[in-house]
């Protein structure tokens, strides 16, 4: 995924510690996000479900969830 | 704010059509957000219910099928709905069966959670990241 970022990514950032997050191109195609408990990934640049996309959630034990993207849309996506 | 605004305004442009949809942003996006979240049990709603009436994992399911789960839900599909992408602060307002008939170009499974409701807020879609369905509709207890 981090080679279809492109040149102008968007980033999500946790407020408290400063780390990133997430990372997507600027058309939302490709991109990854960590979120609590999992950590996902797409890229929808070579088409959708089922026509040349990928994407998948990466799971881990809550307990070892570091800083993530808390609910939706309580970090917002911004210039890096 | 900027980016992710011109991502989704893009993305209903090109699937749906300019003249078809009307923005939710700004405070009118805040004021749809709060309310929802203060009726429905979404991620990070102080509301523990209702609980789903229809809740699905549909990750193994086609995108096609998805399109014909949601056909299937007993919503008025000529209504007037509010689709909010909450990860992207953003929404609009557009016919149910528009954002049915448009739903691979708006909803990234793996990036987008969508929230749909109508101007009655007794019902709510959500469709996740992880393309789990929930259908809930306070209906029955308002009734």
């Amino acid at each position: 995924v981090a080679d279809k970022l492109g040149e102008n990514p968007q980033r999500m950032h946790d407020p408290e510690t400063g780390t990133i997050v997430g990372e997507q191109s600027a058309d939302g195609k490709a991109g990854w996000r960590a979120d609590h408990g999992h950590f996902n990934w797409w890229d929808w640049t070579a088409g959708k479900k089922g026509k040349g996309g990928r994407y998948g959630h990466d799971y881990y034990p809550e307990d070892q969830t570091g800083p993530h993207s808390k609910y939706p849309g309580d970090f917002p996506w911004g210039a890096p | 704010m900027g980016c992710t605004l011109s991502k989704i305004k893009n993305r209903l442009a090109d699937v749906v059509g300019e003249a078809r949809y009307e923005l939710v942003d700004g405070d009118r996006y805040a004021e749809e957000y709060t309310r929802l979240t203060s009726l429905f049990p979404v991620p990070g709603a102080p509301v523990r219910g209702p609980d789903p009436v229809i809740e699905e994992d549909l990750s193994d399911k086609p995108t096609a099928a998805i399109v014909e789960r949601l056909r299937s839900l007993p919503v008025p599909k000529d209504a007037v709905v509010t689709v909010l992408w909450p990860y992207d602060r953003v929404g609009a307002k557009l016919e149910l069966q528009r954002v049915i008939d448009a739903l691979d170009g708006l909803w990234y499974p793996g990036a987008d959670d969508v929230w749909i409701t109508d101007s009655s807020h007794t019902w709510l879609i959500l469709i996740d990241h992880e393309e789990h369905l929930a259908f809930y509709d306070r209906g029955s207890e308002l009734s």
